[in-house]
């Protein structure tokens, strides 16, 4: 690693003052301290790796080890004496990249005496701007899996010694293998879709080395449709940038842009932009689609399609434009010739739409035009139509005058570039034994691919196999060598997500195990340092910044200088990055890839609709047991996949949903059948079966192995492309019942005062639409003051779509325990803050409404009065503060609590097994021990924390300084903290505008919560 | 009597007489009584009523221990609860005041009823001079199936022959002089 | 007069005028006196082995948590709390007997209250586990004490659970001293007629009790006393048991009629107790003559009321559920009534309503199968009556997100077992070692019963001697 190399110690984002003093850390400071500490490091966690990685984060380790194996002061006593640079106690923030998915959004890494624990968006990256998905918080928990490989293996596909080998003997092993293929025949490096310029750069100096050598590039969760759509339609394979900020009305044809599509935190943000009813005009979003997605249930209107009847309804919206009713608008040649067939009478027929539907999404497009967008999934029509719907859509958006405006194609995305194409040919090419070696990088093919295409048994013929993976995972298991590439935040890396957006990932701790970054190896195999660099990666990743990037910032300070400033802020922004597109030209050969309407009747039965989780995602974050018990937005589902299916559909064959279990069906494609639970999830097509991708792992790891189905079985390789939707699937009923861990059993609010809604027009008229709560409450005695600061939130659900990041940031942040599948089938699962969902509406096709349910800091706390022992009461600042050390566990508090948001610990969740897991805890929040309740104190440290940096400061806090775990990696930002005594903050505004209410106001509990009334922007009256 | 604490000296003897029967005890009683001895005592197995008053007993002061007892406690209790809730630490509970009466009252009211409970179990020990093993028992029988009146030597003009022949009329299984 | 009884116009008597106040002793003394039948061994051993299986869970979940049992997110509170309010009830029947029916001069209540009393401690005893180790950490348990510490931190006198512990802890001490007082002079009768170290042992806890008059008037006066602390008494305890639901904000728990109906209830089970005991009591140590079907008669005739005032207070809760208007209350006494634990509820209408009625009929009010059935009936059904009130209100309460079920698990079942192991353990050390029946006052009865026997012959010889 560079700094051990005696590079410079990375600087780290100026987060404070202070932090600024700390900077590089002088060897010998390091070495000062390494041997004290290492007495603490023994008990601490796995020696060997332990040790080094104190080595290398010399004085801060002791820390780190004292802090998980909670010593006594005395050991780092020593520490007493130590340079000034590092502050015990208090948290260095590094900037760097979130790198467990191509969205690359940047990140600050927390660290407390050198681990990170913590990952927040970094505000100044202009993509997810502060924000992270749940993944990207649950990422962390990649870096200390106890599962990751400790050393590169010589694995000998299973034949081979599962002991960590040298790297000298893989480098030797790899070389001469590598060498050896060079006559065999190609060198083939599959990877996932890389948005690094600077490793791409390497790769192809990597791959120069060998004869008609290749970069595959592949992702389970394809935008390949839209990718090859964009090419026929623009002459280019790139994603454009969907700017959902321009628009005033969205039209999603099967897409989850809030979901998992493509770079979900950046649409998520600017969405929340337009949907704001204080903010302006209030976007429109219509969702069309087959299985209720995270943007679909979002909508403001949801049209349920068969995955068939995506294309054709986009067509037909495209001939009601420009054939039924033209009107004028710029089409490219050829489109109403095309359009001709899809009558729009014709089409609603056979998708069951209301009539008339069509013509009005037109005209409502229309009006909208040059302000809309369409978007598509690349996944969600059956194969022969992915492109076809990509190109409709494409099309649309070019009528609609969007072209440039809201899909603006000159700042192209490098999100993804998976190609399903090249993945295929490659399998057939293993097969027909031209591939000389395949190295894997960031994808699990023998996972992923339809077990159709036989890639084990091509793979058997390919004479050398290497896998990066950090585990041994289904392909690792196949491999020869495995030489395990470091987590993101324990490498160097540049990304480059969007045009002209370049950040950085730095390293915020030195490897915790005998692991090295891939792009190490390969300078490594391609004979030492590359022409023109200094040998290490680092090194290369300057080189190339000091000759492509730093030329083109023409920054007024030197390289270094501006280098350092790039680490700080950890994002650069070229010139003109952010600025309006311009329309490309369609060409109109486009058009040719568009089949007429299918003639004759439809494919009857069942069709199924393969989905990504916003959990597991493609199957990568299996082994994250945060993600694991992170319940489904949609279906509030653990730890498991389940056969999603509409209530009338349910009925028709006889099985259902009950507490806690489900009738076990057989879903049966032909080519793969497998038993699996239903879910009975209104809002779906009854002609619709849904099944999340991502379980099913066999090499995940402990967390992750054996829960669920692998749904990729069903998937189908036809026509050069995979087929994840419209695949025809029968359902059988098997007369089995299985556990189903879901966290919410009930899914109305029976009329209570727990959800207010209503429409945009509603809103406009009185912005208290919506809200029935009783005026006055009388109340027996006079309240207290709060005169000092006054702590308040507030929730807006109109912004709120359900994402369940601030979920996953309250785990990481609140050391909240991972109680496990069993532990949650007995409704003990440990979320301080959970998501309620609830439907509204008939039951085929309901509203949703997400709703952040979590201590309410009720003024009037029924929960304090009740506790025997004062374990939990009132602060002066208005918090109801749990005393975790005087709790006895009556539970009483929790009985009385009518937000039922307490949490009590039935077991020792505290004693972590897992030495590395523990390095993840946050050593601000006790950890709680058996028999003792606990719950939400809007992060009461990070709240100590502010108000001590205040004093410092000599200053009162001002709003925004503190900053709650769920309210910071909110993309939405529909979750406001702040001081309500304070007149000019947003809390205290927000608390006073029109929407807010209280849940259960007329219990007179005096919540310090507000919620804001969900505003539906559609016609007519809301429904509660 | 009223003073439990006034020692007097102890007689050393006295005559007792056994009755099967509690309406000859209650006779008797009287009879000895209006000739003049004092400090007689009976020994029953049960309470038998009117007892008292044939032997000229005072009235028992101990329900007046129960009472002022009985109200130290209330009041000890509510003052406890008032000091530790709004004086020693006030701490706002669920936003109720810190004096908040109505829930101090159960307390109150169980701290009235055990001290002055257990009070008047120590006032009837204290009263009756238990636990008080070494006494002798003057006849087994006076707690099962026999009534005993007890007429204590008491000063000098007290005739053993005297009372013997008093309580020879009185239908006595048994007549015996008792040295204690 | 007889006629008079055939009529029912005057009280029979309580005890046959024909036995000697040396029979009383006797008889009251004598199973204390010989060896215990096989009956008595067969019913301790068992109720041991079940003491013993309770305290391994008792021990075992001490270690591992709580969590052994079923209870759940929403739900916080099932078996634990419900046998406790159970016991409590249970325990209220002992010293209300004793006290109240004292006061009133219902002198029926001297065969059956010692053994009522005692039943009392031990019911109060068994209660009093269930807050202990409902506990998430048992082990500071003494911290619901208001004691000064280092952290100067006091207990919070607004919570219900500090009003139990005081409640309870008052109760338990009253109701022994109440016990004990009664128990004196039994002592001393049992000291009188023995020798050895059984005279040493029942001569110190008579404490030298000698009869005399000048003790009996104190006696006697403290006894009254005693009495009329413990009635108030007995009343707050259960009102304050009822207030741990009462005021919290729980819909079904909120209800304001809970202090007079849980009375009713625990005066209800507590009676059914009592005959429940005391049929098998009677038999096994031959008390026939001195618990007579007159008494247990007059016990009957109050559950027949107490169950009545209960299904009463059942209909006005529901009634005012439907009237009051508020969604919340409405829906949780549907939910009891209809909802997934609507079993329990008509086990709870079944048992503690309907079963109780067949009392209305002279013949079955005296007819021990029957009356023993049906106090067994009550006592289920009044379980199950604590075991709605607590589940079916927290398992569905306001927020529908929240909302779940509750199973059981084997450890649930172990604790309700052991709990009933536990008392009868040591109500049957009870009948063994102390006086079952209070011989002091039963003489007194039989006194006054032999007076109206011999009609009024006696008494004239008896004044004119006193005026002579």
């Amino acid at each position: 690693m560079s700094h051990v190399d005696g590079g410079p110690k990375p600087p780290k984002y100026w987060a404070r003052p202070v932090d600024l003093e700390a900077a590089a850390l002088p060897e010998n400071a390091m070495q000062e301290f390494a041997q004290p500490s290492d007495a603490v490091a023994l008990d601490a966690a796995d020696p060997p790796s332990r040790r080094e990685f104190l080595k290398l984060l010399g004085a801060g380790a002791a820390f780190a080890a004292a802090g998980c194996a909670r010593k006594p002061v005395e050991k780092i006593l020593p520490y007493v004496h130590a340079p000034e640079e590092l502050v015990p106690g208090v948290p260095v923030y590094y900037a760097s990249t979130c790198g467990d998915c191509p969205a690359g959004c940047g990140v600050l890494v927390k660290t407390r005496e050198g681990r990170p624990i913590k990952l927040e968006g970094n505000k100044a990256h202009p993509l997810n701007k502060g924000a992270l998905c749940p993944r990207g918080q649950a990422s962390l928990l990649n870096l200390y899996d106890p599962d990751r490989l400790q050393g590169p293996l010589l694995y000998g596909r299973g034949k081979g010694s599962n002991k960590p080998a040298t790297w000298q003997a893989v480098d030797q092993k790899v070389t001469q293998a590598l060498g050896e293929a060079r006559g065999r025949g190609k060198v083939v490096l599959l990877s996932g879709t890389v948005t690094s310029p600077t490793t791409m750069a390497l790769v192809k100096q990597f791959l120069a080395s060998y004869p008609n050598s290749e970069h595959v590039v592949y992702d389970p969760v394809s935008q390949d449709a839209l990718l090859k759509a964009q090419e026929l339609m623009y002459g280019a394979r790139a994603v454009p940038r969907y700017r959902l900020d321009k628009a005033d009305l969205l039209v999603t044809l099967g897409a989850d842009p809030l979901g998992t599509m493509i770079s979900p935190v950046e649409y998520a943000r600017d969405f929340y932009g337009r949907r704001r009813p204080e903010m302006g005009p209030m976007m429109r979003v219509i969702a069309i689609e087959p299985i209720s997605s995270l943007t679909g249930t979002n909508a403001d209107e949801r049209l349920r399609v068969r995955p068939d009847h995506l294309y054709p309804v986009a067509m037909a919206i495209a001939h009601e434009l420009l054939v039924a009713k033209p009107r004028g608008a710029a089409a490219p040649g050829g489109a109403t010739a095309v359009v001709g067939t899809f009558e729009a009478a014709t089409v609603e027929r056979r998708a069951g739409l209301p009539f008339g539907t069509i013509a009005r999404l037109a005209d409502e497009l229309w009006a909208a035009r040059g302000k809309s967008l369409v978007m598509a999934g690349s996944q969600a029509a059956p194969a022969e139509q992915a492109v076809p719907l990509q190109v409709a859509a494409g099309l649309l958006n070019s009528i609609l005058g969007n072209e440039g405006v809201t899909v603006d194609g000159s700042h192209p995305s490098r999100q993804a570039a998976g190609s399903e194409e090249a993945v295929l040919q490659l399998v057939e090419r293993m097969r027909a034994g031209e591939i000389g070696a395949l190295l894997v990088y960031g994808v699990n093919p023998a996972y992923t691919l339809p077990p159709a295409l036989g890639f084990a048994e091509a793979l058997a013929r390919v004479p050398f196999t290497l896998s990066f993976a950090d585990r041994v995972d289904e392909t690792a298991a196949l491999a020869d060598v495995i030489a395990p590439d470091a987590h993101y935040l324990e490498s160097w890396n540049d990304y480059e997500p969007r045009a002209g957006v370049r950040s950085l990932g730095q390293p915020a701790i030195a490897p915790l195990y005998d692991v090295r970054q891939i792009q190490d190896s390969l300078i490594v195999w391609s004979g030492g340092a590359p022409a023109g660099t200094s040998g290490s990666w680092h090194a290369y990743l300057r080189d190339r910044w000091r000759n492509d990037v730093y030329p083109s910032a023409n920054a007024a300070a030197g390289f270094d200088l501006w280098w350092e400033g790039v680490l700080r802020e950890g994002v650069q922004v070229a010139q003109g990055a952010d600025s309006n597109g311009s329309a490309r030209s369609f060409r109109g050969e486009a058009m040719t890839s568009l089949p007429p309407l299918k003639t004759g009747g439809d494919t009857e039965g069942l069709q199924l609709a393969l989905y990504t989780p916003v959990t597991v995602y493609d199957g990568r974050f299996a082994n994250n047991a945060w993600l694991q018990e992170l319940p489904d937005p949609m279906s509030k589902c653990t730890w498991d996949n389940y056969v999603a299916i509409a209530p009338s559909r349910a009925k028709a064959l006889g099985v259902w949903e009950y507490e806690m279990k489900a009738d076990v069906v057989t879903v049966d494609v032909g080519h793969a059948k497998f038993d699996l639970p239903v879910h009975v999830a209104p809002g779906l097509h009854p002609d619709v079966v849904g099944i999340a991708i991502g379980y099913g792992r066999t090499a995940a790891g402990r967390v992750g192995n054996g829960v669920g189905q692998n749904a990729y079985r069903l998937a189908e390789a036809t026509a050069g492309r995979i087929g994840m939707s419209g695949i025809p699937v029968r359902l059988t009923k098997t007369g089995r019942v299985a556990p189903l861990a879901v966290v919410q059993m009930h899914h109305t609010t029976d009329h209570r005062p727990i959800v207010y809604d209503a429409t945009y027009a509603e809103y406009q008229r009185d912005p208290r639409a919506g809200i029935e709560e009783p005026t006055h409450l009388p109340s027996m005695w006079t309240p207290h003051e709060y005169n000092g600061y006054k702590w308040g939130m507030a929730v807006d659900l109109t912004t709120c779509i359900g994402c369940s990041a601030c979920m996953v940031a309250c785990m990481v942040e609140n050391n909240v325990p991972v109680v496990g599948k069993s532990i949650v089938l007995r409704g003990r699962e440990m979320h301080w803050i959970r998501i309620d969902r609830y439907y509204s509406g008939n039951a085929d096709d309901p509203d949703f409404a997400y709703q952040p349910m979590l201590c309410q800091q009720c003024e009037n706390a029924p929960c304090e009065t009740v506790c025997p022992v004062l374990a939990t009461v009132h602060s002066s600042e208005g918090l109801n503060i749990q005393v975790y050390n005087r709790c006895v566990g009556t539970r009483y508090c929790s009985n009385n609590c009518p937000y039922k948001v307490r949490r009590f610990n039935w077991f020792e969740y505290s004693n972590i097994k897992e030495k590395s897991l523990r390095l993840a805890l946050n050593p601000d929040v006790t950890v709680r021990s058996r028999g003792v309740m606990e719950k939400c104190t809007f992060c009461v440290q990070r709240i100590r924390d502010g108000k001590e940096h205040a004093k410092a400061m000599g200053t009162r806090v001002q709003d925004g300084d503190i900053v709650t775990a769920c309210q910071q990696t909110c993309p939405t930002d529909a979750i406001i903290f702040g001081d309500l005594n304070d007149p000019k903050s947003r809390i205290a505004q927000f608390a006073k505008n029109g929407r807010g209410y209280h849940v259960l106001a007329e219990l007179n509990t005096r919540p310090r919560i507000t919620y804001q009334t969900k505003i539906r922007n559609r016609e007519g009256g809301g429904s509660a | 009597m009223l003073n439990p604490f006034a020692r007097k000296p102890a007689p050393t003897r006295g005559v007792l007489a056994l009755y099967d029967d509690p309406d000859k005890l209650l006779h008797a009683a009287a009879l000895a009584r209006e000739h003049g001895f004092a400090d007689l005592d009976a020994y029953t197995p049960y309470a038998v009523h009117g007892l008292s008053e044939a032997l000229g007993v005072r009235k028992s002061w101990v329900p007046w221990v129960t009472l002022v007892m009985g109200l130290t406690g209330a009041c000890l209790a509510l003052t406890f609860e008032i000091w530790t809730s709004a004086f020693d630490w006030p701490i706002n509970v669920g936003g109720k005041p810190m004096i908040s009466l109505p829930a101090f009252i159960p307390i109150t009211f169980e701290g009235g009823v055990l001290i002055g409970g257990t009070m008047t179990l120590a006032a009837l020990l204290l009263a009756c001079g238990l636990p008080n093993l070494a006494k002798p028992i003057l006849d087994r029988d006076l707690t099962n199936d026999r009534f005993g009146l007890w007429v204590p030597e008491i000063g000098p003009e007290w005739n053993e022959q005297r009372v013997i022949q008093l309580l020879r009329g009185t239908h006595a299984e048994d007549i015996r002089v008792v040295r204690v | 007069m007889t006629d008079l009884v055939a009529q029912g116009l005057a009280e029979p008597p309580l005890i046959d005028p024909k036995k000697t106040f040396a029979d009383v002793t006797a008889d009251v003394s004598a199973p204390m006196e010989k060896k215990p039948g096989m009956l008595w061994k067969v019913f301790f051993g068992l109720s041991v082995l079940l003491t013993l299986q309770f305290f391994a869970e008792i021990a075992y979940q001490m270690v591992k948590g709580i969590g052994i049992w079923g209870l759940n997110h929403p739900v916080g509170w099932a078996v634990d709390i419900t046998s406790f309010v159970f016991w409590i009830g249970i325990g209220h029947a002992g010293t209300l007997i004793s006290a109240i029916l004292h006061l009133f001069r219902q002198r029926w209540r001297t065969a059956i209250n010692r053994s009522a009393e005692a039943m009392t401690i031990f019911a109060v005893m068994t209660a009093g586990l269930f807050p202990l180790i409902h506990l998430g950490r048992t082990w500071f348990a003494y911290w619901l004490i208001p004691y000064p510490n280092v952290r100067f931190l006091w207990v919070n006198f607004r919570s219900p659970l500090v009003w139990d512990v005081f409640a309870v802890s008052t109760y338990l001490t009253i109701s022994l001293c109440f016990w004990y007082t009664g128990l004196i002079p039994d002592f001393a009768s049992i000291r009188d007629r023995s020798t050895g170290w059984r005279r040493g042992i029942y001569g110190v806890l008579s404490l030298g009790w000698r009869g005399s008059e000048r003790h009996w008037q104190h006696y006697e006066r403290a006894y009254m006393m005693l009495a009329g602390l413990s009635t108030p008494l007995v009343l707050s305890v259960h009102s304050i048991v009822s207030f741990d639901f009462a005021t919290s904000i729980l819909p079904g728990w909120h209800t304001t009629i809970f202090p007079p109906y849980f009375v009713a209830g625990a005066i209800f089970s507590g009676f059914a107790m009592v005959v429940t005991l005391l049929v098998i009591l009677r038999k096994v140590f031959k008390m026939e003559e001195y618990v007579t079907i007159h008494h247990l008669e007059n016990m009957n005739k109050i559950i027949l009321v107490t169950g009545m005032m209960v299904g009463y207070a059942y209909a006005t809760e529901f009634f005012v559920a439907m009237y009051s208007g508020n969604p919340f209350e409405r829906f949780t006494f549907l939910n009891r009534a209809g909802g997934p634990f609507a079993w329990s509820y008509w086990i709870m209408v079944t048992c503690n309503v309907i079963s109780p009625q067949v009392f209305w009929f002279k013949r079955f009010r005296r007819s021990l199968p029957v009356m023993f059935v049906i106090s067994l009936l009550v006592n289920v059904g009044m379980w199950f009556e604590r075991f709605t009130i607590i589940v079916t209100s927290l398992h569905r309460d306001f927020l529908p997100s929240a909302w779940s079920y509750y199973k059981p698990t084997i450890f649930d079942y172990s604790v309700i077992v052991g709990s009933f192991g536990f008392f009868f353990m040591w109500f049957l050390l009870f009948c063994r070692f102390f006086p079952t029946i209070s011989m002091a006052e039963v003489k007194s009865v039989l006194w006054s019963a032999k007076k109206t026997a011999e009609g009024k012959s006696k008494e004239p010889m008896a004044e004119e001697t006193v005026h002579a």
